[in-house]
């Protein structure tokens, strides 16, 4: 949190712990040694990496054009082309949670499959 | 050089990908129509909660002239709407992927 005037505010870094990085350590938490799975790996790592690639000129360009900006004692006043760190950090996390959310949601409705299938031959 | 409203810049950059996923995957898209759309729903939902929260707090701020004008409290709609055809994107890859054995 950052002091502005007086008042107490949320800085890019705390949002993305808060909204990103908990829920993310949450489903860690519940998948666990799952998160091992070598497909769920290297699907993560390609589609993060394509994710930043296709995102990083867009938002630049919408940076650029004033379309958004972002406050600057509330980023770490960095910028990598006109954007800061963390909006990339908020890429990769997002596209992180999307992933983990739906292959955590697969292996739910996969073993509710089976258990649905052993009760049908008992 | 002219800049570009939100919400059209934001369709020529989205929809295109879409479209190829439909049209590579579209068999297991179908067949788990009852699965991925409530995911990137909730996404959606979450990452737009959390955006009004950003928006409130001042971390990010948007050009009022470049937004057609229709707010979910402190929200515009494009930017509902990014997180709808971002979860869209990245949950239909995950989709297909894992049905296409490719990996």
């Amino acid at each position: 949190m950052n002091k502005v005037e007086g008042k107490i505010t949320m800085t890019y870094a705390i949002f993305l712990l808060i909204f990103l990085v908990c829920p993310l350590g949450a489903l860690a938490i519940v998948l666990r040694r799952r998160l091992l799975n070598q497909r769920y790996l290297v699907l993560t790592g390609i589609l993060m990496a394509m994710a930043l690639a296709y995102m990083a000129p867009w938002d630049h360009i919408a940076a650029v054009w004033g379309l958004w900006t972002w406050t600057n004692n509330q980023t770490w006043g960095v910028r990598w082309w006109a954007i800061p760190p963390e909006e990339y950090l908020f890429c990769l996390l997002e596209v992180l949670m999307a992933i983990t959310l739906t292959y955590a949601l697969f292996i739910r409705k996969a073993s509710r499959g089976k258990k649905r299938a052993a009760e049908e031959r008992s | 050089m002219t800049h570009w409203l939100y919400l059209p810049f934001l369709l020529v950059w989205a929809l295109p990908v879409i479209a190829v996923q439909w049209l590579a995957g579209w068999r297991y898209l179908w067949r788990e129509r009852g699965f991925w759309p409530w995911i990137v729903l909730g996404l959606a939902l979450y990452f737009s909660l959390a955006d009004a929260v950003a928006i409130q707090a001042g971390i990010w701020r948007f050009d009022t002239t470049s937004l057609v004008g229709w707010w979910l409290g402190p929200v515009p709609v494009e930017e509902i709407l990014f997180y709808l055809l971002t979860a869209t994107m990245v949950v239909q890859t995950v989709v297909i992927v894992w049905h296409s054995k490719r990996l």
